[in-house]
C-alpha cells in the first residue's frame, strides 16, 4: 500500500505532466492566432534557454524573442497585417511521452505533430500545405508556474496539398530571413525517399532523478 | 454544429440519432456503405473547477469525411475545433456543452484555399435555430482570436458561463 507521501508525489508529479501537455497546447493556439507576444509568456526568460527550429538555432530568451515577434511578428503589429490575411497555419500535437523529474523542478517532453500552413505566397494568392514536424521540449518549474525552457523542432516533411511528401525538396520551414544565432548544431533529418527513419530525432524521454543527470538531449 | 444549434438534451438526440442515425437502423444501411468520417482529438487544453463539479476542454481536430454512393467514394479533408464543457453526474463524467468550429473541408486533391466554407455534410436537419456566426478559412480572412477561447482555471461554472 502506498504511503499518503508516496501518492502525494505521484499526484505533483501527474499534475506537472498535465500543465506542461496544456502549455504545449496553449502555444499550439497562440501561434496559430499569431499572437506571439503572449506566447513569450509561456517561456522562462532565463538566458540558457535554447529554441531549434529547422532553418537555425536561437539562444537565450532574448532570442526566442527575436524568433517569435521578429522573425514571426505578431497580429498586433501594423507590418504585417497584410501578412495576415490568409495566413493559417496550424501545428497540432499528439502522441505525447511526458517525464518529469524526480526532484519536480524540471520536466521534459515529445510530440509529434500532424499539422499545415497556408500562406500568401504571391499572385496566385495562399497556398496550403501539409506540414507535420515532432519536437522535443525541456521545461522548468518558476514559482510554481510550469514555463518552457528549451525545445528543438524537427520536420518530417512540408508538402503542398497536392504533391507527395516523396517528391519534394527536404523541409526547412518557410522563413527566409531570420535573425537566429547559429545554424543547427546536428544535422537533423528530412524525408528522403533513399534514407532511413532516424531513431533518437528526438529520443523520448525515460524518467530521471535531476536535470543535470541528462542534460540537453534534443 | 457548423450548421445549426441544439438545445436540451432533446436537440443534441435529434442531431445525432436523427440528422446523423445510428448503424442499427436499416434505414441508414445503405448510406453506411462506404462512409468513414473521423475526427480526431489533439491539442486539448481542459481545466476542471476547483469544485469538481464541471469542466472544460477545447481540442483541435484534424479529420476526415468519406461517403460513397454506387461505389463511387467522395474523400474530404475536415478539420475542425471543438469547445466542450462536461458536468460530474452521481460520480461519472458526462458531457454537457459542444460547439464544433470548423477549419476548413477540402476535398483530398483540393486545397482548403479553393474551396466555399465548411458546413459540414448534413443536409436537412433539425437544429433548434441557425449556427451562430464563426470563421470559415477565406484567402482574405485573418484567422480569429479565441474560436475557441482555451479555458483557464476556475472556481465554479457560474463564474464563467457558456463561452463557446
Amino acid at each position: 500500500m502506498k504511503t499518503a507521501e508516496q501518492l502525494a508525489f505521484e499526484l505533483d508529479r501527474l499534475g506537472a505532466a498535465q500543465k506542461c501537455e496544456q502549455l504545449m497546447s496553449v502555444y499550439v493556439s497562440l501561434h496559430a492566432e499569431m499572437r506571439h507576444i503572449e506566447y513569450m509568456n509561456l517561456w522562462t526568460h532565463r538566458e540558457d534557454c535554447k529554441l531549434e527550429m529547422p532553418w537555425g538555432a536561437y539562444e537565450g530568451f532574448a532570442g526566442v524573442e527575436r524568433c517569435y515577434l521578429k522573425d514571426h511578428g505578431d497580429r498586433s503589429m501594423p507590418e504585417i497585417q497584410e501578412l495576415l490575411h490568409g495566413l493559417l497555419c496550424v501545428h497540432c500535437i499528439g502522441t505525447s511521452v511526458i517525464e518529469v523529474a524526480e526532484d519536480g523542478q524540471t520536466a521534459r517532453g515529445v510530440w509529434i505533430s500532424p499539422g499545415f500552413e497556408t500562406a500568401n505566397e504571391g499572385p496566385e494568392g495562399p497556398q496550403g500545405m501539409w506540414a507535420w514536424s515532432k519536437y522535443g521540449v525541456d521545461f522548468i518549474l518558476e514559482d510554481g508556474q510550469w514555463k518552457i525552457w528549451k525545445m528543438k523542432v524537427y520536420p518530417l516533411f512540408q508538402a503542398p496539398y497536392d504533391t507527395c511528401w516523396t517528391d519534394v525538396p527536404p523541409y526547412d520551414g518557410f522563413m527566409l530571413d531570420t535573425t537566429c544565432d547559429h545554424p543547427l548544431e546536428r544535422p537533423i533529418w528530412n524525408y528522403d525517399p533513399n534514407g532511413r527513419y532516424p531513431d533518437d530525432q528526438p529520443a523520448p524521454p525515460n524518467p530521471y532523478k535531476t536535470y543535470d543527470d541528462v542534460g540537453y538531449t534534443w | 454544429m457548423p450548421w445549426g444549434s441544439y438545445d436540451g438534451y432533446k436537440g443534441v438526440e435529434r442531431c445525432y440519432l436523427l440528422d446523423h442515425g445510428d448503424r442499427s437502423y436499416p434505414e441508414i444501411w445503405d448510406f453506411m456503405i462506404g462512409l468513414f468520417p473521423m475526427h480526431t482529438h489533439t491539442t486539448g487544453v481542459i481545466e476542471v473547477a476547483d469544485d469538481l463539479e464541471t469542466a472544460r476542454g477545447c481540442w483541435l481536430s484534424p479529420g476526415q469525411e468519406t461517403f460513397a454512393e454506387n461505389g463511387k467514394a467522395e474523400a474530404t479533408w475536415a478539420w475542425s475545433k471543438i469547445g466542450a464543457d462536461f458536468i460530474q453526474e452521481d460520480g461519472v463524467w458526462k458531457v454537457w456543452r459542444m460547439r464544433v468550429y470548423p477549419v476548413f473541408q477540402a476535398p483530398y486533391d483540393t486545397c482548403w484555399t479553393d474551396v466555399p466554407p465548411y458546413e459540414g455534410f448534413v443536409q436537412e436537419t433539425h437544429c433548434d435555430r441557425p449556427a451562430r456566426d464563426a470563421v470559415n478559412y477565406h484567402p482574405d480572412y485573418i484567422y480569429p482570436e479565441n474560436e475557441p477561447l482555451p479555458p483557464v482555471p476556475y472556481k465554479t461554472y457560474a463564474d464563467v458561463g457558456y463561452i463557446w
